[in-house]
């Protein structure tokens, strides 16, 4: 493999990885629940692209896969899906967030530079640019934050999503130093991923719940 | 070949469950599977097969201290559902029999993985079996309560393949390939990454702690318990726990050839504490006997934490604890089932009296509350011994101190809510539910037998039990 190219490839990687973070922090701060789902699809989306470049500046063609899958599944299929959900029920569009918006935006931020203290020291011999280890720990983090902070059946599973893209994102850079099976495992999740969101829609959220909110799935205390 | 047998015999009579017609005959499956892979496992307790170092799926000495407990609560559990599934006709069984069967299947192959990538799969394949067992009931209880399991499941599957990675990572970054059987990531000891090693033990720690249900990774749990039908909650509590608490110390025994068994043990031994503090804390404060029986198993699940933090002499008793706590908690699970079956509610404000309306259930299960908050002579009191003796040995008074004190917490909780139920007269709501419940052989054999094997094991452990598990520490942690 020619060393331009996966010069060029680590630098477009570092770029797409620092705009899935990017959208991360827009899915905080949105408010309506349809362009939460957007951006979601979008932030997917980047994550093929990497998969991609990856797959090609190393030549890691099963890395494809993914980015395949990816494509399918969390760019076309999910969001299509919950977009559908959301119209047909028609649930309330606004999000009520525990934590306020700035306030929610402030925690994000320590938590992304936290994110970047504790990836530092793996970093040094990254080949995939320093950055995307730091990213993927960062999806991971504000993705728990997101489900702790929101009310909606429907936009814990976002959260839940979100982190899954953290996760596979960290299996990818990591594939690049050539670890066999990473790629396997990381298609399993997407995998079970996918068959436990459609498990929770497909337990008639609906019937059971009128208006999917998770604060009042409170019965069970004690 | 009969280690793989152990894997597919239960996927075979899935997929025969699927297909079967009829749903008054279709629970037969089980116990018929649930005899044949008691055999299979016996057989090869008493004569082990060779282990090729490399395979991914064997029968090593870790699966050789484990898997027959699983087995054996599994045929109690599918003897009991025969006579469950009748009570329960109202609901179709083809999907719960199936997936009991899967369950059964992937436990055994999460038992023997030798590769980090192929446990994991197998653990959360698990994890998703285990979904339409919970939500068998169908009411907005059970809904919440998988709805609580899938998410924090979630959580715990992404963390552990994390984990995963980055034990990966550890082997490429100290010159290793990446292999990530155990066998190799062993024998590179000291040659992976620290750094990324640390890293790794905490993420698939927590990972497989959610699955554990160690605090504070405990939530899912006694929403999901309470919520789904008594053999259900006796497979969680005594199987699928087992397989991650045999992930943890597969990887502690990974952690520990890399230099860092020092920090691994300390971490297991404080979230054991923690796990036991937080279960006794709830169970004084609970009014749900159901819920009090989760509370329970997070406090074993901090048990075993501990036993396994404690070095070689507490990870034996905490083989010998996976064995008490299985079949003990089966026991429990069971009997419970039959008394919230009779009397028509879970807590103590709704349920009492029950020596009259079930008086063998009932009987059953304070004994249980006895065995399983380890009075003598029964198993939980012997393995519990060893681990206080482990302790004490370690030269950690403390930890053995606060150990006791839990202990003594959750018995004044177990103990008050038990009696609770128990004795006082019948109330007036449980004489108008259920009137088909009947304390039938079908119903009181199985706890009664996992009961009288608990009590075996603890007067009277036996020695080729007692030899696997010494084979099983040998093999984790080979002495120096």
């Amino acid at each position: 493999m020619p060393a331009n190219a996966s010069e060029t490839g680590s630098r477009l990687i570092t770029l797409l990885a620092s705009l899935m973070l990017v959208l991360q922090l827009l899915v905080v701060v949105q408010r309506m629940l349809i362009t939460n789902i957007r951006l979601f699809a979008l932030q997917s989306l980047l994550l093929a692209s990497i998969a991609t470049v990856v797959a090609f500046a190393y030549g890691a063609w099963h890395v494809l896969v993914i980015a395949v899958l990816t494509l399918i599944g969390k760019v076309l299929f999910l969001p299509w899906l919950l977009e559908r959900l959301v119209r047909r029920i028609k649930i309330e569009q606004e999000l009520r967030p525990f934590v306020n918006m700035p306030a929610s935006m402030l925690i994000c931020g320590a938590l992304t530079v936290l994110s970047y203290v504790v990836a530092r020291p793996f970093t040094a011999l990254e080949r995939l640019g320093s950055n995307t280890l730091g990213v993927a720990i960062t999806l991971l983090l504000t993705g728990f934050f997101l489900m702790i902070n929101r009310r909606k059946a429907l936009t814990q599973v976002l959260a839940l999503l979100t982190t899954e893209n953290g996760v596979i994102l960290a299996a990818i850079a990591l594939t690049t130093y050539g670890i066999p099976l990473i790629v396997e495992l990381a298609i399993f999740f997407d995998v079970v991923v996918a068959v436990m969101v459609l498990g929770i829609l497909v337990f008639r959220i609906r019937e059971s719940f009128d208006s999917m909110d998770v604060s009042k799935l409170n019965e069970l205390k004690w | 070949m009969k280690e793989l047998a152990l894997i597919a015999v239960p996927f075979v009579a899935a997929i025969a469950a699927l297909l079967w017609p009829k749903d008054e005959t279709r629970p037969w499956l089980l116990p018929a599977t649930g005899v044949v892979h008691v055999a299979l496992t016996m057989w090869l307790l008493i004569a082990p097969p060779p282990v090729e170092p490399m395979a991914w799926v064997a029968f090593d000495p870790l699966a050789r201290a484990v898997l027959p407990a699983v087995s054996v609560l599994f045929l109690a559990c599918a003897a009991y559902a025969v006579s469950y599934l009748r009570l329960r006709s109202e609901r179709p069984n083809r999907v719960f029999v199936a997936c009991l069967l899967a369950v059964l299947g992937l436990l055994s192959a999460g038992h023997q993985a030798r590769h980090l990538g192929l446990l994991w799969i197998a653990t959360e394949a698990v994890t998703l079996a285990a979904v339409p067992l919970l939500h068998f009931n169908n009411t907005g209880r059970a809904f919440e309560a998988t709805w609580k399991y899938l998410l924090v499941g979630g959580t715990g599957i992404a963390l552990s393949l994390l984990g995963s990675f980055c034990l990966g990572y550890a082997s490429l970054h100290g010159g290793g390939g990446g292999d990530l059987t155990f066998v190799a990531l062993t024998a590179q000891g000291a040659g992976l990454s620290r750094p990324w090693v640390l890293t790794a033990w905490v993420l698939l720690l927590v990972g497989y702690g959610t699955k554990m249900g160690l605090a504070p990774m405990h939530t899912w749990k006694p929403d999901a318990y309470g919520e789904a039908p008594g053999i259900v909650g006796a497979l969680l509590a005594g199987a699928v726990t087992t397989v991650a608490f045999t992930a943890v110390l597969r990887v502690r025994a990974v952690v520990d050839a890399a230099g860092a068994g020092v920090v691994a043990g300390r971490t297991l031994i404080v979230i054991g504490l923690f796990s036991m503090l937080v279960a006794a804390l709830f169970l004084l404060g609970t009014r749900d006997f159901k819920r009090m029986l989760a509370y329970s198993s997070v406090e074993h699940m901090g048990i075993l934490s501990l036993g396994a933090g404690l070095g070689g002499a507490g990870v034996w008793a905490a083989l010998f604890h996976v064995w008490t706590n299985a079949l003990t908690k089966g026991a429990v699970f069971l009997s419970a089932g039959n008394i919230r079956r009779a009397g028509g509610g879970r807590t103590q404000d709704e349920v009492a009296g029950m020596a009259i309306l079930t008086p063998v259930s009932a009987r059953i299960f304070v004994v249980c509350m006895l065995a399983i908050t380890a009075c003598p002579p029964f198993g939980p009191f012997f393995s519990e011994l060893r681990i206080l003796r482990a302790a004490f040995a370690d030269g950690q008074g403390a930890v053995a101190a606060v150990f006791l004190a839990a202990l003594l917490f959750a018995f004044l909780g177990l103990s008050r809510l038990v009696f609770a139920i128990v004795d006082g007269r019948p109330r007036a709501a449980a004489k108008k539910t259920d009137r088909r419940f009947r304390e039938t052989a079908g119903v009181i054999v199985p706890p009664l037998v996992l009961l009288g094997l608990s009590l075996w094991l603890g007067v009277a452990t036996p020695s080729v039990l007692q030899e696997a598990w010494t084979a099983a520490v040998q093999a984790l942690f080979p002495l120096p």
